[in-house]
């Protein structure tokens, strides 16, 4: 007797481990994924990130004042409010213009407290050509310095790349300056702005540089490394040679601004590209917005439609459910203690029938205990876990959440009341309630879907549009650079032959004079040369 | 005499060049003159992206006024990579039906590179078991490959954050590494170290 409840509890444990692993096995059918653990602020941090890097200002400045609003801890996170002014500073830089949020909030008052200049940063290539409009070439010696300086913190190349495309003519101002500075003996001055300015400096401003560098070190007796300057400028200008010749050739299609970007119309083209590009990233995003968008709404229209079939096969089984609530409690009255179990047994097979699935241990307890006691069934009843009936109310009509149980405890009664007299329960009216209101729910998801579709289709229309554009810009661009490759060649050739005659004379000593000769034949007076 | 004949020829020829060199250069209008009528069209494209913006805010705001809804939660799905490879395109599928693709450039390759993560889907779903399957394209030793790959997750009331991650796996391929995301704040971290 004592082996055979051994052997059972031995099985029985068998099946409870084997149910413990199949169910476990079960829940995890498929998905390999493990779970992790990120602070908020780094994750939104990296979202934030992303977006500035993909040069989505827009968004990456609305997130970063939206979680900034949200967090006051990030108020002193540095890395956020630096990073929306980069966005908004950026955003201001492009075309068309984004819509920059102009509104003082926090993040400006927290960049104020950092001392951070980034905002001034923008206006200081302006500040320099006005200042030598005027003629007061300290000053924009100072502002062009101050720009120096700026931009060698760690987000210099960003800011570096923004100020190329907001000042199309900057490399040209910058080597004037090295020039003027040169002209007037100032030659550690000049060193510093072709150095400092050499982020700034197109392949081209690369070699235009070299040639005022190395007369500046021929001039500071430095003549090991003005050799060395001009060695470089020539093997620079070897390679320009060769971009341009492959793209004569046909071999790549290079787009104008790859090889000249600080021309006027190549510049204005590349903004227009640019722009173009920066719509249709906007499209793209208001797409998957929108497809996202979509998805949802057609999730809750799916979802809705399955609860509205609950509803309705709930509300037919409401009536019978509580009509057999009455014949329990009328056999709670009649029944001897010894008929209970039958009758519980006999109730339990109806109610697997009428729900078409097994009864719980706690549903079987439940018809157990509404034979012997129908206040405790009906408390059941009141349990959202236990009675399907309420879990639908507290879904769809925000009315009975709030509704004392003592409440619901008196509809029951009322209900069972109404049964008794034939009459419609007030669960068949709450169903028939909530049915309604989620058919308009559904209705206006239904209209919600419809017009997502509209914008989806619009924003297809307008992407194709957006590409014909590109590819017509591309196509004009490289046409431009095979022309301006035509006329560079010979200026390069020309300049490479220069250097090399350059270098000759540096070697038999006589360069500095012919090279300070034939810098003040090119260099007019600033006033004259930079008028307003 | 002839030695300052040629030093001033030298001089001349060399001043011409550096001028040329210098000064501005010639703009060929005949190339930009196609420009107006793409000006236009941007002018217009942006004009009717701000209605879409407006039309898709408004309809978001209508959907947001019968949120949260009980039926469906959050999902959001994010993307990360480590160096090594390019990552070409995502397409995601859930329960099997199409839901978006993406194609990723090369900013936005160098962007997860450094550290950022990229929104690929930010939605709800209905409340249950959902397969989350991906079809994804790379390259990486000069060679375009596509796999697929899912998993199977459970919504229930919390919003659910999956992070996927394209790693390399070895020399030949990459693999995508799921992971669920819990947010906690600095002070959670603190308290529950």
């Amino acid at each position: 007797m004592r082996k055979n409840s051994w052997t059972i509890r031995r099985i029985w444990t068998a099946l409870f481990v084997f149910l413990v692993l199949t169910t476990g096995q079960a829940a995890t059918a498929g998905a390999a994924w493990k779970e992790i653990t990120v602070k908020s602020s780094d994750y939104y941090l990296e979202i934030l990130k992303f977006l500035y890097l993909t040069e989505d200002y827009l968004a990456a400045s609305t997130l970063a004042e939206r979680t900034l609003s949200k967090n006051e801890g990030l108020e002193n996170d540095r890395r956020f409010s630096l990073l929306r002014l980069l966005s908004i500073e950026a955003l201001k830089a492009t075309e068309p213009k984004q819509g920059a949020p102009t509104t003082v909030s926090k993040a400006d008052h927290v960049a104020t407290a950092l001392g951070n200049t980034t905002q001034e940063v923008f206006v200081l290539p302006y500040l320099t050509d006005i200042a030598i409009a005027r003629g007061d070439m300290a000053s924009a010696g100072a502002f062009m310095e101050a720009l120096f300086k700026s931009t060698t913190n760690s987000y210099g190349r960003e800011l570096v790349g923004l100020i190329r495309r907001a000042y199309p003519d900057f490399e040209d101002t910058l080597l004037k300056m090295a020039l003027w500075h040169a002209e007037k003996g100032e030659y550690h001055r000049a060193l510093t702005f072709i150095d400092a300015g050499r982020p700034f400096l197109s392949r081209l401003g690369l070699v235009r540089a070299g040639l005022i560098r190395a007369y500046t070190l021929v001039e500071l007796q430095r003549k090991r490394e003005a050799l060395e300057s001009l060695e470089h400028t020539e093997e620079l200008a070897d390679s320009l040679i060769d971009t341009y010749r492959e793209i004569l050739s046909g071999g790549v299609k290079t787009p104008a601004w790859k090889i000249l970007p600080q021309r006027k119309e190549v510049a204005k083209l590349e903004r227009l590209h640019t722009t173009l590009e920066r719509l249709a990233s906007l499209y793209r995003a208001s797409l998957e917005e929108a497809i996202t968008l979509s998805t949802t709404v057609e999730e809750r229209l799916l979802a809705r439609e399955e609860s509205l079939t609950q509803i309705q096969e709930a509300m037919e089984r409401t009536d019978g459910l509580l009509q057999r609530l009455m014949r329990l409690l009328a056999v709670r009255y009649h029944a001897s203690t010894e008929t209970v179990q039958l009758h519980a047994d006999t109730i339990t097979r109806r109610w697997q029938r009428l729900l078409n699935r097994k009864l719980t241990d706690t549903e079987k307890t439940m018809v157990y205990l509404a034979l012997l006691d129908g206040r405790e069934a009906l408390w059941y009843l009141d349990n959202t876990m236990y009675c399907q009936l309420l879990y639908f109310m507290t879904l769809e009509d925000e009315r009975t959440s709030t509704e004392q149980p003592a409440r619901i405890f008196d509809i029951i009664l009322t209900d069972l009341e109404s049964v008794a007299d034939e009459n419609n329960t007030v669960f068949s009216k709450r169903l028939k309630s909530i049915e309604s209101l989620a058919i308009r729910a559904a209705e206006k998801d239904n209209y919600l879907f419809s017009e997502l579709k509209e914008v989806i289709n619009t924003i297809k229309t307008s992407l194709r549009t957006i590409e014909k554009e590109l590819r017509r810009i591309h196509s004009l661009s490289v046409r431009l650079s095979i022309r301006y490759a035509y006329k560079e060649l010979e200026r390069l050739e020309a300049m490479k032959t220069m250097t090399k005659e350059l270098t000759d004379m540096v070697n038999k000593g006589r360069g500095a004079e012919r090279f300070l000769e034939t810098l003040k034949l090119l260099t007019p007076p600033p006033s004259e040369h930079f008028s307003t | 005499m002839k030695a300052l004949l040629k030093r001033f020829l030298y001089t001349l020829a060399l001043s011409v060049s550096i001028t040329l060199l210098f000064f501005p250069q010639p703009v060929f209008p005949e190339d930009t003159e196609e420009l107006p009528p793409v000006v236009d069209t941007i002018e217009k494209l942006y004009q009717e992206y701000e209605e879409i913006d407006r039309k898709i805010e408004e309809l978001k705001r209508d959907l947001e006024a019968q949120t949260p809804s009980p039926l469906v939660t959050p999902l959001t799905i994010t993307v990360k990579k480590d160096g090594g490879f390019t990552l070409l395109s995502v397409e995601l599928k859930v329960n099997d039906k199409y839901l978006l693709s993406h194609l990723y450039s090369a900013t936005e390759n160098m962007a997860m590179e450094q550290g950022g993560r990229q929104l690929l889907y930010n939605g709800a779903l209905r409340k249950g078991t959902h397969r989350i399957s991906i079809t994804y394209r790379y390259s990486l030793s000069q060679k375009a490959v596509e796999r697929s790959t899912g998993w199977t997750i459970k919504l229930q009331d919390e919003p659910f954050i999956l992070e996927i991650f394209f790693r390399k796996a070895d020399k030949e391929s990459i693999e995508p590494v799921a992971a669920r995301v819990y947010l906690v704040d600095e002070k959670e971290l603190v308290d529950n170290p």
